[in-house]
């Protein structure tokens, strides 16, 4: 199994080569159908810590809201998915940095300062912590 | 109420905490310094003095250039991170030999 993949591997820039004067689109076919397919077949997906995986929004959504009902300024009857932490939750500039910071300690990710400052609501850190590969 | 500095003492605190965050890593420890950072950030909250405002502010930065980490926390995925545009296995993770616990740790 492992000869015959490594050698379709080998054959495969032959293949382009010949079928070059074709069409883009009836070349994808071929080299898909020959090559990759038993590539694929020997490596069954597997699951692991450094893998890049994207939470679910729901459980992001639940795991900030959780956060920020456990901060100590923060009126936990207040907070909603798209609660703005200045408006609507009456935090100031610094307390946005406190609790942008709790994020990171809860989803394991480090934000770098520029994409931190860009925070404000809710619904800004449920759209960045959705979108963010290693978030844990 | 959002001001021309805010943003300005905003980032500055943002830094000053990661670097204390380097400097003390037991949790409680970090905690009660966070919470002394916060009381000198604090103690100028009222000021509308745009002069003192500037004079403040460029001290704390100063005092942040030269008191910070030599060496700081870096998260392994983030630039200069130990894994940080490294790909094992294509993309797809280590293999599970290769994740799998030895025997003779169990």
């Amino acid at each position: 199994m492992l000869s015959r993949a490594l050698t379709a591997r080998r054959a495969l820039p032959v293949a382009g080569r010949a079928f070059s004067s074709l069409a883009r689109t009836q070349r994808f076919p071929a080299h898909q159908g020959v090559a990759i397919a038993p590539m694929i077949a020997l490596r069954p997906p597997v699951q692991c810590r450094f893998m890049a995986t994207f939470l679910d929004e729901a459980d992001v959504t639940e795991r900030i809201m959780g956060c920020l009902k456990n901060f100590q300024k923060v009126d936990p009857t207040k907070v909603t998915p798209t609660s703005h932490f200045l408006n609507d939750l009456g935090l100031d500039s610094l307390d946005t940095v406190e609790v942008v910071m709790a994020f990171e300690d809860e989803f394991a990710i480090e934000i770098p300062d520029s994409d931190a400052e860009k925070i404000h609501s809710c619904e800004e850190a449920i759209k960045y912590i959705a979108q963010h590969p290693h978030a844990k | 109420m959002p001001s021309a500095h805010s943003l300005r003492v905003a980032r500055l605190y943002r830094r000053a905490l990661k670097d204390l965050m380097d400097w003390t890593v037991y949790r409680d420890l970090f905690i009660h310094e966070a919470h002394k950072l916060r009381a000198r950030f604090d103690a100028h909250k009222h000021v509308t003095n745009a002069t003192l405002i500037e004079k403040l502010v460029s001290e704390g930065e100063k005092e942040y250039e030269e008191g910070k980490h030599p060496a700081p926390y870096k998260a392994p995925m983030n630039p200069g991170g130990s894994k940080y545009m490294r790909y094992p296995n294509n993309g797809k993770g280590h293999t599970p030999e290769v994740c799998a616990i030895p025997p003779w740790i169990q």
